[in-house]
């Protein structure tokens, strides 16, 4: 997962915050700051892996810092923040998206957390707010002294076309009021995920990195809300050269989970203490293979093993589209079974996991004549065919019945006698030294293909039999 | 597109009504060049044909069907009807007769129109298919049927398209026509009965007027409109020669599909082998696989988006990549989503090759040229069973990036993992298709964890803590039989056999584990090693109990260990076995994680208590039989009384103790703390 954090610095947020009996003041700005290094505290502890970048904004968008794990460098460039002219949402949206579309391209997930002043009520429900193209979500967190006049006129805190929701910090504002509503969206936002590894009655406890998301698919007729289990078991293993490249939602590590809060000694043990998770790992490494995991009723996963560089391996979790065709090549996956006996009775099958009871059109000859150039590209093709009989008898008369029974379903009578015409003039034309059998084959389909019967699609015109050659028909 | 469109979209159920009548008999005046052979000097060319305005019509309706079924194989139903002095229908809904094949057969027993020929009681007209189409609208499909039966909160809708292929002299005629489709429709939905046959909710009708090639035409072409609330026009004129193109041109909105055109292909040209030169090959997929192409930087966007030549639609130009020779292909992980394509020219030569080329099992890069000349690799073209997908292929960051490795975390110092076991394992279980379809009572996905689960009833994680899957000359093949559903009477006397092979060795004094030379020290005194070996043989056989043959080899091993008490405990439990079985014929299941198991026994040797916490399993007593039974006996009948609300909520921890959160409204720090 990565996080954007977008700063306002309008002038609006350069207003003074005293706080009450005491002499200290804030600025916005300064609590925005406070707000932002509560969170990357957080995420430093509980979530080191967070990838986040900061754009700062007002009636313009720049990319302060882009995706980045060192929350220093972070820490130390939102110190220098200054101040700019108005506040203006939509350039934010589309610097965002294409900030995240030009690291990550579609395939993550990602947090957009905004602080902004006030204006936030009214001004993200503009129409002229544009969703974001990733899947993700924005949290906005207005910063105002008096609660806002527009609250109180929405009655939802959540933002129109499921663009995200608004929290705001408890009243008075003070930095400890800032840092808990930082604090609570980092708890909330940054769970980890824990869940459980099972493979039969072998299993560890794991730990996914990026939390795995519920996934939303709309198809024909149903719209699935597909949410993870928090056991995913092993169903099977594949060699990893059949499952290939199916389509994939998103991509988690498989971390054995591993105990916070505890000394170093403990740590040292758990480091000694054998794992499924990492024989699992070996196992599949070794022997290059794939494990089928259900993830929950109606969804898929696989667990391969993965190497970010040659020396860092990892077990990661690929998590395919929801729904029990996610690889399409292999058929239903409530189809797969285990049984080894079985595959022995019917070595077909392991070659040809799924067959498709149509074939596809580019698999057959189908023959398409929209276009001149593809009518006479099969015109052309018995012609030449022509010109080498009686060598190639087989393959002239398979092509003319082919060309003929499309005529008939299209209803393309003329074509029939045309092609009459142009054998009678092929042979005509045929030069001297050509086999007799050639021009006598010519005539005989000439003739059959002006005949009414010609247009019967029951009929195959067939070679004639002269005293030249044997044909064996195809 | 809103949601409901979304959900039941208008594409599911397409109707074609194409005029077949006399007029449509004649020429579409649009010749085709038949001049292919040399001929004498001042020879006369062969003359050039004509095509039919119903040969032009039918055509373009197959050509539609071909791609979108090319595409989507399920769930996209087209049916064609014909209209002269009767409609006919050339196919219906079921799944069987949505395929091209299947239509050309009935076209060729449907002919050219015919010739005009007055008839004083009937006449012919387009209008006899209207009826005929609203009827087809209101038959359910199969899939309509099944979501019926589903009885979801959504109320099934049911959206069609239909497709009129006419002629008419002016507006006001195709005005004619609309309403009296329309007003067929009102009456079909009049005459709906449940369940076959549910009402039009919305029709999308597109009235295709067209003409031969050589004649003005008076019709104007309409953008989609609301006639009613049921009814949206749209009229396109266009002269028959050029239907095909148009008909596929509405084919890319009716199903959200999009065009890509591979560039610069390199191919042999046919006269001169040596040479060769670059082609352009056409393809349509659905548009979701530009997504990402588009949603990046515009200008990059800008600069490989072209407008189709002769056409009203845009496709994306991507560059072939010669494949290397290996390892061509991107990890599996990076592809992020896949869809069928179709050629858009199948006949053109630059076509069939790239189809055989990726029909032979070959993949094809396709590279994204960016606007500064820079290139990224965007999607795969790869074949599978003989159909072509289109995959886009990540090529952002990761945010994997740089993870910690799993040598670094809880297990990963261990280093005497079973890996080659696991592997063999593995191999054992892979997962094959089957023809056989499940059952409701049979599911395959169940299945394979009851069998995952059997063979590792007692599957220690590394070597050290297990002998006897060490000691495989001696233990195998009974490690391997033990674990299936059942043994035969001849694999009985194998297992038998491996223990007395090892009674034997015992006698022998043999060594079991060869010494260690470089650290002998280490070694267990033998006496020591066979007694762990046979505790842990027994502890596996008791396991594996799954059918009398089972407990037959547990009772070998008592037996041969001299160990009679035990044995006369085994026999009554086969008793019981043979009764429960003769009572209830399905496989006795091993239950491992029952809270009812006794606790752990220390056991001597070596260190058992880590397998054990990997099996999560106690098999230490023969009364575990009876326990089995009992636990199996309890879930057929379940406790009624639903357990405690908190009790529902709660977190199991990691020593087992379920864990809720009491006052979970009042959520502060301090009451976290408090409860920890």
């Amino acid at each position: 997962m990565a996080t954007v954090i977008a700063i306002d610095l309008s002038v609006s947020m350069l207003r003074d915050i005293k706080i009450k009996d005491t002499k200290e003041s804030f600025t916005l700005l300064q609590l925005a700051t406070h707000g932002v290094n509560v969170l990357l505290d957080y995420l430093a502890v509980h979530s080191k892996l967070e990838f986040v970048a900061v754009v700062t904004f007002s009636s313009t968008c720049d990319v302060l810092c882009s995706f980045t794990r060192d929350y220093d460098l972070i820490k130390a460039k939102i110190t220098q923040l200054e101040f700019r002219t108005n506040t203006c949402y939509p350039p934010v949206i589309q610097t965002i998206n294409y900030l995240v579309h030009s690291e990550w391209s579609n395939s993550v997930t990602c947090q957009v957390i905004m602080i902004t002043d006030g204006n936030c009520y009214e001004g993200l429900r503009k129409p002229d707010m544009t969703p974001f193209l990733f899947p993700g979500k924005l949290i906005v967190v207005p910063l105002e002294q008096v609660s806002s006049l527009y609250k109180n006129n929405y009655d939802s805190n959540k933002l129109p076309n499921g663009l995200g929701y608004i929290t705001s910090p408890e009243l008075p504002l003070t930095p400890s009021s800032v840092a808990k509503v930082f604090e609570k969206i980092a708890k909330e936002t940054y769970v980890p995920y824990s869940a459980v590894l099972r493979c039969g009655n072998l299993k560890s406890d794991i730990q996914l990195i990026p939390p795995p998301m519920s996934y939303t698919k709309a198809a024909d007729f149903e719209i699935m809300t597909c949410c993870i289990s928090s056991e995913l078991n092993i169903i099977g293993f594949l060699e990893s050269s059949k499952v290939e490249c199916p389509a994939t939602l998103s991509r988690h590590l498989v971390l054995p989970q591993r105990i916070l809060d505890e000394c170093s000694e403990t740590n040292e043990a758990f480091a000694k203490t054998p794992s499924f998770c990492v024989l699992l790992h070996g196992a599949l490494k070794v022997e290059n293979m794939t494990a089928v995991c259900q993830l929950s009723s109606n969804w898929y996963g696989l667990l391969v093993s993965w190497a970010d560089n040659k020396k860092k391996s990892n077990l990661m979790l690929i998590i395919l589209e929801p729904g029990t065709n996610a690889i399409p090549w292999l058929g239903d996956i409530r189809n797969l079974t285990l049984s080894p006996t079985e595959l022995n009775k019917s070595d077909v099958d392991e070659t040809q996991p799924s067959k498709t009871p149509d074939k596809r059109s580019y698999n057959q000859s189908q023959l398409v004549w929209i276009k001149e150039a593809g009518l006479q590209a099969d015109i052309q093709k018995i012609l030449r065919q022509a010109r080498k009989m009686p060598d190639k008898i087989p393959s002239f008369y398979k092509e003319l019945n082919r060309i003929r029974k499309a005529a008939i379903a299209y209803s393309f009578n003329d074509l029939l006698t045309s092609i009459a015409d142009l054998l009678e003039l092929e042979c005509s034309n045929l030069p001297g030294g050509t086999h007799p059998d050639c021009a006598l084959q010519l005539t005989h389909a000439a003739i059959e293909l002006r005949k009414p019967l010609a247009m019967d699609p029951k009929l195959t015109i067939v070679p004639m039999t002269t005293k030249y050659a044997q044909h064996d028909l195809m | 597109m809103s949601l409901m469109d979304q959900l039941f979209p208008a594409n599911h159920k397409t109707t074609f009504v194409v005029d077949h009548t006399p007029y449509f008999g004649l020429a579409s005046n649009s010749h085709i060049k038949m001049d292919f052979t040399k001929r004498p000097p001042g020879g006369i060319p062969p003359a050039p044909i004509f095509k039919s305005m119903w040969t032009c019509s039918i055509e373009a309706v197959l050509e539609y069907c071909r791609i979108v079924w090319d595409l989507f194989p399920e769930g996209k139903l087209i049916r064609v009807i014909s209209s002269d002095m009767q409609s006919r229908t050339l196919n219906n809904w079921s799944s069987s007769q949505q395929n091209v094949n299947y239509m050309l057969h009935h076209l060729s027993s449907l002919g050219p129109p015919a010739k005009l020929v007055p008839n004083p009681n009937r006449d012919y007209s387009v209008v006899y298919g209207f009826r005929t189409a609203s009827e087809a609208m209101i038959e359910c499909t199969t899939a309509q049927m099944d979501q019926g039966a589903k009885k979801n909160n959504i109320e099934v809708q049911n959206k069609c398209r239909t497709v009129i292929i006419t002629s008419a002299r002016d507006n006001p005629s195709i005005d004619n026509l609309m309403s009296m489709f329309h007003n067929e429709m009102i009456k079909s939905n009049k005459y709906v009965t449940q369940p076959n046959s549910m009402s039009i909710n919305h029709c999308h009708l597109v009235i295709i007027n067209t003409y031969p090639d050589s004649i003005t035409c008076e019709v104007t072409d309409r953008p989609s409109h609301p006639i009613s609330s049921i009814l949206d026009l749209e009229v396109h004129s266009i002269p028959a020669s050029k239907i095909g193109i148009k008909i596929s041109n509405l084919l890319l909105k009716h199903y959200n599909l999009a065009s890509t055109t591979v560039t610069g292909i390199p191919m042999k040209e046919e006269q001169n082998a040596s040479s060769s030169a670059n082609y352009d090959v056409e393809i349509y997929h659905a548009a979701t696989a530009h997504t990402t192409i588009l949603n990046a930087n515009v200008a990059d966007a800008k600069a490989v988006v072209a407008k189709k030549e002769g056409a009203d639609y845009e496709t994306i130009k991507l560059k072939w990549c010669t494949p290397r020779a290996n390892n061509n292909l991107p990890d599996i992980h990076s592809c992020t989503t896949l869809h069928r394509i179709t050629p858009v020219d199948i006949n053109s030569r630059p076509s069939a090759c790239l189809i055989t080329f990726l029909l032979n099992g070959r993949s094809v890069l396709l590279e994204m040229i960016k606007q500064g000349g820079g290139k990224s690799m965007s999607h795969v073209l790869k074949s599978y069973n003989g159909e072509i997908y289109i995959h886009t292929v990540s090529s952002g960051r990761t945010v994997l990036e740089d993870p910690p490795a799993i040598s670094e975390g809880p297990g990963g110092k261990v280093t005497q993992y079973r890996v080659a076991d696991f592997g063999t394992f593995m191999k054992l279980n892979l997962l094959q298709p089957t023809k056989r379809k499940q059952t409701e009572d049979k599911n395959y996905i169940d299945d394979a964890k009851e069998k995952l689960k059997k063979q590792t009833a007692y599957w220690p994680l590394i070597t050290s803590s297990t002998i006897i899957f060490n000691l495989k000359q001696y233990t195998e093949p009974m490690l391997s039989l033990m674990v299936k559903d059942n043994i035969s009477d001849q694999e009985v006397m194998n297992c038998k056999q491996c223990i007395y092979s090892l009674i034997a060795a015992e006698s022998k004094n043999e060594h079991l584990i060869t010494p260690n030379p470089s650290n002998p020290r280490k070694m267990m005194k033998k006496d020591d090693q066979y007694k762990s070996m046979w505790t842990e043989l027994e502890t596996f056989l008791k396991s594996n109990l799954y059918t009398e043959n089972h407990c037959k080899v547990l009772q070998c091993l008592f037996e041969c260990r001299g160990r009679l008490d035990e044995e006369k405990i085994i026999e009554k439990t086969l008793m019981r076995f043979k009764k429960s079985l003769a009572d209830r014929p399905s496989v006795i299941r091993a239950t491992t994680d029952s809270p009812m198991s006794p606790p752990l026994t220390q056991q001597t040797g070596i260190k058992h208590n880590i397998a054990h916490k990997a099996v999560a399993a106690d098999p230490n007593s023969v009364m575990y039989l009876q326990i089995v039974q009992d636990q199996d006996n309890r879930r057929v009948n379940p406790p009624t009384r639903p357990p405690f609300a908190g009790r529902l909520k709660s977190i199991q921890k990691r020593n087992g103790n379920l864990f809720a959160k009491l006052y979970q409204h009042i959520d502060d720090d301090t009451d976290t703390k408090s409860a920890k």
